[in-house]
């Protein structure tokens, strides 16, 4: 066969993408278990981050682990806005895994499109969310999703249990944003204008919003520059879950 | 062409960086931090090394009319294997280095070794051939990282060198040692010091300006 004949040339080709498929498949699924555990403990530094708890410069896994650990997990029904004590709860709490429930029919809802403020289309039940004691104060953390440009950002945002209002911190712990642009989201400084601000404005109709001229007022933090879908995204998926579909009626019996 | 020559050549007198002026936007953006270009620098030997010998081994095999295409392909699957074992066991990294582990697969210096030289030889010489390029890539990386890091953030691969004013220390950090551009500064340097010490290096001007000599100088000498 001569070394540019057609036959030749798609011989090649089907052998080379052979190869290289099956060595990038092996990678993948060879290191998937490994790369699960370190995107857990991801999740469970934001959760930190989010409570102010731990400088996420100098933290070490097995101190995220341990303080992790004195966290007090709650269920939430969201139907229902009230938590499920844990002797009559339809779920077992340490094994209860969300992600897998927003897909599953049996205990997720559909939302319609004008529910579906955060382009989420399913919410589930049950949630749970984390309270965390630092000295005299606790805060609670609330896991929030939601569409921004490119995919589905998923964080926490805790609130102070004193007046379930004082924002305390947010995180973005997985989301694909145009690196740079919407994807500083997860830039520390950004994430640092929230703390202290007011979740809820003063008549308790809107929530705090992203926007271009943050005055300094309680009820406003600077959008991201040059990423209006991904601010927009922040903005839905924080008054869908703190509105009644989400969290809302959990806060104003807790208030 | 010996072994040696082939590994050490490309760290000073045929740098890929400094000579060729290929790679750079990696090394503008990955040198702010000590610790993240070491993690860069490994990834990019390990890409030129490995895609040099699996191109070389199959060179008599390639078809003229898609060999980019092929050299491509081998790239950007070493690219992933390399991008899933950061995220696997170097997570905190992975996602500082975000894409630009991905971008390795446009990095001109892969690509230029792979069409270069592993299509013209056999696979050993071509996997060293890598190594060295990677190494060269490397040690104008760490320079411009260390130069970056010491000034920029008074650390050390995280260790506090210059203790910060801040923190209570004495040195207040340079701001643009933090920014990318600083590195063209860095780099633009290191360029002019080592074409002073291997005045090879230097290119031959393709044209020179003619001494100013009055009006219609450049007229009436245009044809000499």
């Amino acid at each position: 066969m001569k070394k540019d004949s057609v036959a030749h040339i798609i011989v090649v080709t089907l052998a080379v993408c052979f190869v290289c498929s099956i060595a990038v498949s092996m990678a993948a699924v060879l290191l998937r278990d490994q790369q699960n555990i370190n995107s857990e403990l991801a999740r469970k530094r934001n959760i930190l981050i989010a409570a102010n708890v731990i400088d996420p410069q100098k933290v070490t896994p097995a101190e995220v682990e341990d303080i992790f650990s004195r966290a007090e997990v709650k269920l939430v029904d969201l139907q229902e806005g009230s938590f499920i004590d844990e002797a009559d709860s339809p779920i077992d709490i340490s094994t209860y895994d969300q992600r897998k429930a927003e897909g599953d029919p049996q205990l997720s809802m559909d939302l319609n499109s004008k529910q579906d403020i955060a382009s989420i289309s399913r919410r589930e039940r049950y949630s749970l969310i984390y309270y965390i004691n630092n000295g005299d104060k606790t805060s609670a953390i609330f896991p929030i999703r939601g569409y921004g440009l490119w995919s589905t950002l998923r964080g926490y945002l805790a609130l102070s249990t004193a007046d379930y209002n004082t924002i305390v911190g947010v995180t973005f712990y997985e989301h694909a944003e145009t690196p740079g642009l919407g994807g500083e989201v997860d830039n520390e400084d950004w994430k640092n204008q929230w703390r202290g601000k007011k979740l809820f404005s003063d008549d308790g109709s809107s929530t705090i919003q992203l926007t271009r001229t943050a005055s300094g007022s309680d009820n406003q933090v600077d959008a991201l520059s040059g990423a209006t879908l991904t601010s927009n995204g922040v903005n839905n998926l924080i008054n869908f879950w703190f509105g009644e579909l989400g969290f809302g009626d959990l806060i104003n019996k807790l208030k | 062409m010996k072994t040696t020559d082939v590994l050490f050549d490309p760290v000073f007198s045929k740098n890929p960086i400094a000579l060729q002026v290929l790679g750079i936007c990696s090394a503008l953006a990955v040198t702010g931090n000590l610790r993240i270009t070491l993690v860069m620098c490994l990834a990019v030997i390990l890409v030129t090394a490995f895609s040099n010998f699996s191109i070389s081994l199959i060179r008599n095999y390639i078809p003229t009319n898609i060999r980019i295409i092929i050299q491509m392909v081998i790239i950007a699957s070493l690219v992933i294997v390399v991008d899933q074992i950061l995220k696997a066991y170097a997570y905190e990294v992975s996602k500082q280095l975000s894409v630009f582990v991905g971008l390795i697969i446009t990095n001109c210096i892969v690509m230029g070794r792979a069409e270069g030289f592993a299509m013209q030889n056999p696979p050993f010489i071509s996997f060293v051939d890598g190594i060295g390029n990677g190494l060269g890539y490397s040690v104008l990386l760490i320079a411009v990282a260390i130069l970056r890091e010491l000034f920029g953030s008074g650390s050390l691969l995280n260790f506090s060198i210059l203790p910060l004013v801040k923190d209570g220390g004495w040195y207040v950090p340079n701001g643009l040692m933090l920014l990318p551009p600083s590195a063209f500064f860095i780099i633009g340097f290191i360029i002019w010091g080592l074409r002073s010490w291997k005045t090879e290096q230097v290119e031959v001007k393709d044209f020179s300006i003619m001494p100013h000599n009055g009006m219609n100088a450049g007229i009436s000498k245009a044809g000499s």
